[in-house]
């Protein structure tokens, strides 16, 4: 034991961690309640009871969420240090916020779930979507690497088991191994990149191998940038694998088409919005925050770095996502190669984030910027999931022309998945044009230095959106130009209101974008300026880690 | 009237959601609503027009915010006054707002027994198209032209796709993704604009209002904005191309050509025209067609002027390529729907062409040209509609003496066919002939060429004319389909609704052609203010703009004639 | 220079060659007799009986599954208990007391599941 002893553990910090804590319990109670007192009680009645329970953890979550406010501005607010536990997490309004937008995206998961019978096992398939909730929360807080992992693994457990959970179905079991079997490798090679992380710098902290990789830069006089350093050089390729992985981005794509076709829906959706926001709030913190000295320059004049890296598979994945996308006649493929070219769009926007940051001007606004399109287009892609749920449950299947003459048939939620297809594609007035502009506009503002090759990512990015438009079209098309006679019938309740809601905020935000904007900025300024004080444990000495024996993945460190 | 503008703008909206939640209406009943809109709206603009201050260039009727800037914050960018909720309108822009408020009503009129089924629907799309039309025009704000541009695409993709005729669905698609797939790169232009002028102004402003950014724009004195190098004297095409003017004036081109359309862009014109119900064929001619040309004028000719100047030669030539070939391809068709499409492009030609000479006239001309463009065609449209309602073809071979059946019909196409084969004495004299005029003080070998132009549209026209009016009556319905022993039972007369759709076209043809001074008095500040921008004929690097504020009251066409020298010459 | 790399050259044809060429003489030379043995996935010359693929029963696999339960919670309540000492000294006594509790709930309250589950049953 060090000398001075660390400060006592403060049992009033678990409050921030309530929405963690809460979605944990119930998953537990929606488990027992499904094998107690419904035991026996038909599978279609569990799923609309446990359901309907399910849906409370969301909701009390933004109970929680709200409740410092009810309670008055004195609550929560004037913290210095916002982290926690020894600062590994943090409780800053990117936390906060994000907790809100997974809730959300959560109960419109929930409810479209409740939309037909794919399985049996109601209580262990709601307990892991609401698990993987909580590993997407302590992701977004996350401010230390292991923690960082652990989160990402609870995570897409969760998700490796629910994508499988159709058992009727041999895409649905194939869809969980792919998922499985890639997201294993991925993670391990992810891991690795993270151990070689701490050999180089000495700690876990985000912010203290922030503070390590500044000295040293400074200490060698070089400007930054990964030339010539071969081990981190190796680390930063590695932990781009794990979030490329996550993120579905060229090359590390290959699963999720698959998984996303043969997953149920709700799953498919969960991971294409849930799992990828959460992914990419991380993948900022760590390459904004903590591996911004490895950032290089894009111009080319201080060596190579992860920007440029970044900027191939951006370029990449927006191009390949895109044009995969347009020979796809499955809803549920189309939208998962919608979702890898999304991928590329927003890592655009990361380069440019790291070009602002690094020129220290307005880096909270191009940061804020990107977070405001993940919003948005994961609130859009949950929605345009939910018509494949209705579909599944009309029709058993979800292709494209399965959408036919719904135009007619439900003229309202037609025009709602209009709305989300036109949000997609980015047009106005609706907030995929704003979440689009904004993040191109910061792009293009960045840097006088990277504005060639930035302007080059832009006008990829413009001319792909062209190239989105022809398969999101195929949907318009289908909407409102085709007759058939099989329809899907009337939308269930819980397959209507994610659709409407999710339409309501593309028109909501592409009229009013301010509210959301602020606060994005508000949530990214956060992420970017959280410090850790230097008195706690974390530097330099790695020792002090292991003596808080509250993570289980020590064992890694002897 | 600044608040009127606001309403005036957003009626037509209230009005489309009204029918579209209303409950279930018939057809009858939704026409009369979308009429009562449409007719407060177009009553609307003209309390504009007449509230309009003749002699100003700059915007009117915009709301001044507390902050100095045009209009209401909408969404916050840094610390300068972020994206605007800006309406104003200038000469240009009002006279595009009121064409567009009376050409609606013209298309209530159109849809009248035509549209029966979902009829609700449709007249929500048309009133929705309205909107993004007027607002798009009253924009001051670049953000929000771009988000009213695009706006226009979906009622008529709509439009189009529902109500039009057997390949609609094609039709639709191609029209959807064509325009979009250029309005993309005109946005990356749009922000290119933006960005460049945060770059280069002193103190640096992130401005999105039009007038702000076309001020700044000209003020940059960097010679990496001002410079720009003709062709003829760069080292390579890459180095000519990736001037910052040029390369912003082709990706802002890139949507505004199509919308226009010009010469090898105009592919989707033909099938979008043919395959849109007759209000729609009157919207696109009349409307849409002319939001090109109000974007090269208020950002390719505003600002990118250099990039224009250098690019002019090889735009002319597109111009005239496009007259000529649509006059051409105008000629060779059977279906009178089809010949007034290509006519659109050959006419369209000519607009481009008197923007990009960037003399005063020429852009004088080529703006009072867009609004007889959009009376002509969008009357030669409504009479197509007429014909076809009748015989349920367009082939003119397979009709023929429509006078002797439908003499006021004969009578209302016979106008607009002279309107838009610019018969002296009518409006497409008084705008083609400035355009003309002013092009050939620059570009006199094209403008030659061009002319013929004017001669092969009369050809074309009038032997539709022949065709359809004269001769001995041939009526597509009596050969074979059963009513041949009483012609006159299966074809109404001239219905009331279609005489109140067609008259106030007709009649501002023949006011125009009379005595377009009024309408000259109101464009000529504004397009002055942008042509003063210009740079000098041949010179390399722009001169500080000097401001030449004209004097009201001396702006016939034959008086800006005589001035234009003072302007352009070097 | 150039005969020096010509060496080299000439000593990867002969490895190559030294390669193929016994498998260039088997192909030549030996003769080929097939018999089913030779095609079994076992060469130890018994005949194997029954599909290769055997399934087990799947309650082995939960049960060793709730097996690996109790497993991963002696592993960890061991070095949990030996250094609970040194950790209560340092003042963290309470705290990793309730880390213990919260961990040993979470492998009853699967446990209960399962056995809820009528997994526990041997069918």
């Amino acid at each position: 034991m060090p000398p001075s002893s660390p400060p006592p553990i403060d049992f009033s910090q678990l409050w921030a961690l309530s929405p963690e804590i809460l979605l944990t319990l119930w998953g537990l109670v929606l488990l027992l309640v499904d094998v107690g007192p419904l035991r026996g009680r038909p599978g279609s009645s569990r799923r609309k009871t446990v359901g309907s329970l399910a849906l409370i953890g969301p909701i009390g979550v933004f109970a929680l969420l709200l409740a410092p406010l009810v309670a008055g501005p004195g609550a929560g607010g004037g913290d210095p240090d916002p982290t926690l536990v020894y600062g590994t997490i943090a409780g800053d309004p990117l936390a906060t916020s994000f907790n809100g937008v997974i809730a959300l995206l959560l109960a419109m998961v929930i409810g479209m779930s409740m939309a037909w019978d794919f399985t049996e096992h109601w209580g262990a398939y709601f307990a892991l979507l609401l698990w993987a909730a909580v590993g997407m929360m302590v992701l977004v807080a996350a401010e230390e690497l292991l923690i960082l992992f652990l989160a990402l693994e609870l995570m897409t457990i969760c998700l490796y088991l629910a994508a499988a959970f159709e058992k009727d179905k041999r895409r649905s079991a194939e869809a969980g191994m792919k998922y499985f079997v890639y997201g294993s490798v991925a993670s391990a090679l992810f891991l690795f990149g993270l151990s070689l992380l701490y050999g180089l710098t000495g700690t876990t902290f985000l912010d203290g191998i922030r503070r390590v990789l500044v000295e040293s830069a400074a200490a060698t006089g070089e400007a930054g940038g990964l030339s010539g350093d071969l081990v981190g050089a190796t680390a930063v390729l590695l932990i781009l694998v794990g979030f490329g992985f996550k993120l579905a981005a060229v090359p590390f794509h290959q699963w999720a088409p698959d998984t996303y076709e043969g997953a149920p829906a709700p799953v498919s959706a969960w991971i294409a919005s849930g799992s990828k926001l959460a992914s990419l709030v991380a993948l900022m913190k760590v390459l904004l925050h903590a591996l911004a000295p490895w950032a290089g320059a894009v111009g080319g004049e201080a060596g190579g770095g992860w920007v440029l890296i970044v900027a191939a598979i951006a370029a990449a994945t927006m191009t390949y996502g895109n044009l995969a996308a347009l020979a796809q006649r499955n809803l549920k493929r189309m939208l998962a190669y919608s979702s890898i070219a999304h991928a590329g769009y927003m890592l655009v926007g990361v380069l440019a984030a790291m070009v602002t940051v690094r020129s220290g001007s307005s880096a909270a606004e191009a940061a804020g910027a990107v977070l405001f399109y993940l919003v948005i287009y994961s609130l859009t892609t949950v929605g345009a999931f939910a018509a494949a749920a209705w579909l599944a449950r009309g029709l058993g299947r979800d292709d494209i022309d399965d959408l036919d003459g719904l135009g007619v048939r439900s003229p309202g939620l037609a025009v709602c998945l209009a709305i989300l297809m036109l949000s997609l594609i980015g047009l106005p007035p609706t907030a995929g044009f704003v979440s689009k502009l904004a993040m191109f506009l910061e792009v293009l503002n960045a840097d006088a230095s990277a504005r060639s090759t930035l302007l080059l990512l832009v006008a990829l990015a413009l001319v792909n959106s062209v190239i989105s438009a022809f398969y999101y079209a195929r949907v318009l098309r289908a909407l409102f130009l085709r007759r058939s006679d099989r329809s899907p019938g009337p939308a269930p309740r819980g397959v209507s209101w994610p659709i409407v809601l999710a339409a309501l905020a593309a028109v909501g935000f592409g009229l009013e974008p301010a509210p959301l904007v602020d606060s994005m900025r508000s949530a990214a300024s956060a992420m970017l300026t959280i410090t850790l004080p230097p008195s706690p444990p974390d530097l330099p000495a790695p020792a002090p880690v292991a003596a808080i024996p509250v993570s289980g993945g020590m064992a890694m460190q002897k | 009237m600044a608040t009127l503008l606001v309403v005036t703008v957003l009626l037509p909206l209230l009005g489309g959601l009204a029918l579209l939640l209303a409950p279930k209406l018939d057809h009858k009943a939704a026409r009369w609503v979308a009429l009562a809109t449409t007719l407060a709206t177009l009553a609307f603009s003209l309390v504009l027009v007449g509230a309009f201050q003749v002699g100003d260039a700059s915007a009117q009727f915009a709301f001044e915010g507390a902050d100095g800037h045009a209009g209401l914050p909408w969404v916050a960018v840094g610390s300068g006054p972020g994206i605007r909720f800006a309406l104003g309108l200038d000469g240009v822009a009002l006279s595009l707002f009121a064409l567009t408020s009376l050409l609606l009503v013209t298309s209530v009129f159109c849809s009248w027994s035509s549209i029966t089924e979902r009829a609700p629907t449709y007249y929500a799309l048309l009133l929705f198209l309205e909107t993004g039309l007027l607002g798009l025009f009253a924009s001051l704000d670049v953000v929000l032209f771009y988000i009213f541009f695009e706006f226009t695409l979906i009622p008529l993709f709509f439009l189009v796709g529902l109500y039009g005729g057997p390949e609609r669905r094609r039709a639709s698609i191609t029209f959807f993704l064509y325009t979009l797939a250029g309005s993309l790169l005109t946005l990356l232009g749009v922000i290119a604009l933006i960005v460049v002028h945060y770059r280069f102004s002193t103190p640096q402003v992130l401005t999105f209002s039009i007038p702000e950014l076309t001020e700044g724009l000209s003020r940059i004195t960097s010679a990496d904005w001002a410079f720009t190098r003709p062709l003829a004297d760069s080292f390579s095409l890459s180095q000519f191309l990736l001037q910052p003017q040029v390369f912003i004036f082709l990706l802002l081109f890139a949507g505004f050509a199509i919308k226009v359309p010009l010469f090898p862009f105009h592919t989707w014109l033909p099938l979008a025209h043919v395959e849109a119900p007759t209000a729609g064929s009157v919207l696109l001619a009349g409307v849409l067609l002319k939001v090109g040309g109000y974007g090269f004028l208020r950002f390719n000719l505003a600002m990118t002027p250099m990039g224009t100047a250098v690019l002019a030669p090889m735009l002319v030539a597109i111009s005239v390529i496009g007259i000529i070939y649509g006059a051409l391809t105008a000629l060779a068709q059977t279906d009178v729907k089809r010949l007034v499409a290509y006519s659109s492009v050959s006419h369209m030609g000519f607009i481009a062409l008197g923007l990009f000479s960037m003399t005063l006239v020429s852009v004088d001309g080529a703006v009072l040209q867009m609004i007889n463009h959009g009376l002509t065609t969008g009357a030669l449209f409504a009479c197509v509609g007429v014909l076809y309602e009748r015989y349920h073809t367009r082939e003119m071979d397979r009709m023929g003496g429509i006078w002797k059946r439908l003499p006021l019909f004969a009578f209302f196409l016979i106008l607009a066919s002279m309107g838009s084969a610019a018969v002296p004495g009518l409006n497409g004299f008084v705008g083609e002939f400035p355009i003309l005029a002013g092009s050939f003080s620059r570009f006199p070998r094209a403008t030659v060429v061009a002319a013929i132009g004017i001669i092969l549209g009369a050809y074309y026209l009038f032997l539709m004319l022949q065709k359809v009016i004269f001769g001995p009556l041939r009526e597509p319905g009596g050969e074979g389909h059963g009513h041949g022993h009483d012609d006159s039972a299966g074809v109404p007369p001239v219905q009331w609704y279609e005489i109140a759709g067609l008259a106030p076209l007709l009649a501002l043809i023949v006011i125009i052609g009379l005595y377009p001074k009024p309408f000259y008095d109101r464009i000529t500040p504004s397009v002055e203010s942008i042509v003063a921008r210009f740079p000098a004929e041949g010179a390399g690097m722009s001169t500080e703009p000097n401001q030449t504020v004209s004097a009201p009251g001396e702006d016939s066409p034959r008086a800006l004639l005589a001035r234009s020298a003072q302007v352009t010459a070097p | 220079m150039l005969p020096n790399y010509g060496f080299i050259g000439l000593l990867l044809l002969a490895a190559v060659a030294f390669a193929v060429a016994p498998l260039v003489v088997v192909a030549l030379v030996a003769p080929r007799k097939w018999s089913v043995e030779k095609g079994e996935a076992y060469e130890c010359g018994v005949r194997t009986t029954g599909e290769t693929w055997v399934r087990f029963r799947i309650q082995y696999y939960v049960y060793a599954l709730l097996f690996l339960v109790f497993d991963i919670e002696t592993i960890f309540l061991y070095p949990w208990a030996v250094s609970y000492l040194g950790l209560a000294e340092a003042g963290f006594g309470l705290f990793v007391l309730v880390e213990m509790v919260v961990f040993l709930v979470l492998l009853a309250v699967a446990l209960v599941f399962a056995w809820a589950a009528g997994d526990l049953r041997w069918v």
